[in-house]
């Protein structure tokens, strides 16, 4: 064991979070070689408690759990205290709906794969957020641009969010047409570093737009005072 | 068999504001009455007594019937009766025959105030009390309705336990008294019984003083008032089981609509992921079948939550994932589609779905094994689709002329109807094809 982690000191700690028992069994099959699955719970109560003990790297988290989803997962990270950086959360779904996809990624999380991915794509995935990068699979992309922006009246856009600057969307754009981020920087002349910050910016807007939201719809009933975090 | 066996006194739980507003409400009410029956003390007093008490009672009563009204509507049915036994009464009583003969008796023992009491006076037509309605005197009739209303309610659970009819589970509560009392209290039925039967009684007292006064002497109208207020009192006391008979004619219809519902998921599941599973198992040797499979299992899945299947291809986002899958089938390839937002398909659409069914085949017959990626953008007035492969490219200058598929079947179909395709690609990094309709492209 110890000779292994001083040839690969960099294996990552991963806990599995998904209610059923095949597919993080699958998982933890897949990840074998590259990751170490440190943990696996089933519901958001579980999760807490598993990530709390055993303070993974990262966190697959599946978005449909019982009893309130990833999202209570993602909601009750922050009460959890913390040694060294807290975990980066990556959300996994068979769901294709951007209703669905857009709150965990507002609520926390770095990034979105479907359950289909295949493995290398799901390692370089879970690579990514472990540094702390956002993940944007072409179809995470294409819900973003698509709760910033869209423009037509039947559609309605999602309440507060900050616009994106025509780079950003430009970038999003290109994403959701399954380019890489090398590709887009050659695409758009600038370096794949600067795509990623431009991401990241993206990533930053939708969570901080929906942090505002919550200290606003706190201070309009009076839970905190308006311009600090507690109340006098 | 007594209902009185076994049970053990009541919990005394606090009285709360409203009991105790209600008490001394029905205190006030029942002096009123008595002093006026007696035929002492001063008639304005009495009513001033009777009607402050009823204020009282009615202030918190009626919201609070209000809302249990709102919580239960089945108390609406009961309102209903109540209502309907005091108009019948009413109703009947105002055909009754002239009243100038009658004579305040002592009837079986009886004893029945005097004709000099004020409640008499209340009642004679001719005195000019206010709450008349033709030659009826409302304040009595009212009470007898009101007292023998509220005793049946409370007797109600009692009677029907003791008849057998609906019987209660143990530890289930009887219907009228879950209505009528708050969910904690403790009373057992038999407690209820006693202002009951003394309700009933005052009821009785004053029904047999009014029949003389308005029916005395028609047996024909004394056997009609008699069978109504019968029918009144067995309904009062079968309400519930009427109530929870038309519930569960509810219950049942919904259950009904419930398993239709659950057959017809049953038999889309078996037609179609059943059907899938059964030929997985059966080509489980050949994993490019299996996945292959899967992923059309899984797009007419998808499509069918989404409601598409009944729509068949109507909506453009929809035409779109059936040529991905039927192009996917086709050349056993997979394809990652993306669409956001959508709009009805019409003949431009279609061409546009045609376009892109070109392209993906151009994909996969020139970047075999390549990822495939399709990005559609519909908006009301504008729709792109992105066709992308990472293939080994060409070099769109030099591409040869046995390429027809491009020109006629991809940039040929945007250009008839009005939209545009522009095909980019570098040798060594893939190829993607653009096709837009749109503000000056199209619609």
């Amino acid at each position: 064991m110890s000779a292994a982690a001083q040839t690969r000191p960099a294996r990552l700690r991963i806990v599995v979070v998904d209610d059923h028992h095949l597919f993080r069994a699958g998982v933890r099959a897949e990840l074998a070689d590259r990751c170490d699955v440190v943990g696996e719970a089933a519901d958001p109560t579980q999760a807490l408690a598993v990530i709390a003990a055993r303070a993974p790297d990262v966190v697959l988290l599946d978005v449909h759990l019982p009893d309130g989803g990833g999202l209570a997962v993602l909601e009750g990270l922050p009460t959890l205290a913390w040694d060294g950086p807290a975990p980066a959360v990556l959300a996994l779904s068979v769901s294709d709906a951007a209703a669905d996809v857009v709150p965990v990624i507002r609520a926390g999380a770095l990034g979105y794969v479907t359950k289909t991915i295949d493995t290398a794509e799901l390692l370089a995935a879970i690579e990514r957020v472990a540094a702390g990068d956002a993940y944007f699979s072409p179809r995470l992309a294409a819900f973003v641009l698509q709760a910033f922006s869209h423009p037509e009246p039947a559609q309605e856009r999602e309440p507060g969010l900050d616009a994106l600057t025509a780079r950003e969307r430009e970038v999003l754009h290109h994403l959701a047409r399954g380019y890489a981020y090398k590709q887009i920087g050659a695409r758009l002349g600038i370096s794949a570093r600067t795509v990623e910050s431009h991401v990241s910016a993206v990533l930053r807007k939708l969570q901080l737009t929906s942090r505002h939201e919550v200290t606003h719809w706190a201070a309009a009933r009076g839970l905190i005072a308006p311009d600090g975090p507690e109340a006098a | 068999m007594s209902v009185l066996d076994g049970l053990a006194p009541p919990p005394r739980g606090p009285i709360d504001r409203r009991q105790r507003a209600t008490g001394l409400g029905g205190v006030a009410m029942l002096s009123g009455l008595a002093l006026a029956l007696s035929g002492g003390g001063s008639s304005a007093a009495a009513f001033v007594l009777a009607a402050a008490g009823a204020l009282a009672a009615a202030a918190l009563l009626v919201p609070a019937g209000l809302r249990a009204l709102n919580r239960n509507r089945g108390l609406g049915l009961v309102v209903l009766l109540v209502a309907l036994g005091g108009l019948w009464v009413i109703a009947g009583l105002r055909h009754a025959s002239d009243m100038t003969d009658y004579l305040p008796v002592v009837r079986g023992g009886i004893p029945y105030p005097s004709e000099q009491s004020p409640f008499f006076q209340m009642a004679t037509p001719g005195v000019a009390w206010p709450w008349r309605l033709g030659r009826i005197s409302l304040l009595p009739l009212a009470l007898a309705v009101l007292a023998a209303g509220g005793g049946l309610v409370l007797l109600a659970d009692a009677v029907r336990l003791e008849l057998g009819l609906a019987p209660l589970a143990p530890g289930q509560r009887a219907p009228w008294r879950l209505m009528t009392s708050r969910p904690e209290s403790g009373n057992p039925v038999a407690w209820r019984m006693v202002p009951g039967v003394l309700l009933i009684g005052l009821a009785a007292l004053l029904a047999i003083g009014l029949a003389d006064r308005y029916a005395g002497g028609d047996s024909l109208l004394q056997a009609i008032a008699l069978l109504g207020v019968g029918g009144w009192a067995a309904a009062l006391i079968g309400s519930p089981i009427i109530v929870g008979y038309l519930m569960r004619i509810d219950r049942d219809k919904a259950g009904r609509a419930r398993e239709e519902e659950r057959q017809r998921f049953a038999a889309h599941l078996h037609d179609s992921v059943l059907q899938t599973l059964a030929l997985v198992q059966r080509q489980a040797h050949d994993p490019a079948a299996v996945i292959r499979l899967a992923r059309r299992q899984e797009h007419a899945l998808r499509a069918w939550m989404a409601g598409e299947a009944e729509l068949a291809s109507e909506t453009l986002a929809a035409a779109l994932r059936e040529i991905v899958a039927e192009v996917e089938d086709e050349y056993r390839m997979t394809i990652e589609l993306t669409a956001i937002g959508d709009r009805p398909l019409d003949g431009k659409g279609e061409a546009l779905v045609a376009a892109a069914r070109e392209a993906l085949r151009n994909t996969a017959r020139h970047a075999p094994g390549a990822p495939v990626y399709v990005f559609c953008e519909i908006a009301r007035d504008r729709a792109e689709v992105f066709v992308r492969d990472e293939g080994p490219g060409f070099d769109p200058d030099t591409v040869a002329s046995e390429r027809r598929g491009i020109r006629d079947a991809i940039i040929g179909r945007m250009a008839m109807t009005g939209g545009r395709a522009t095909i980019e690609s570098t040798p060594g990094e893939g190829t993607e094809v653009a096709l837009v309709l749109g503000p000056g492209g199209g619609w």
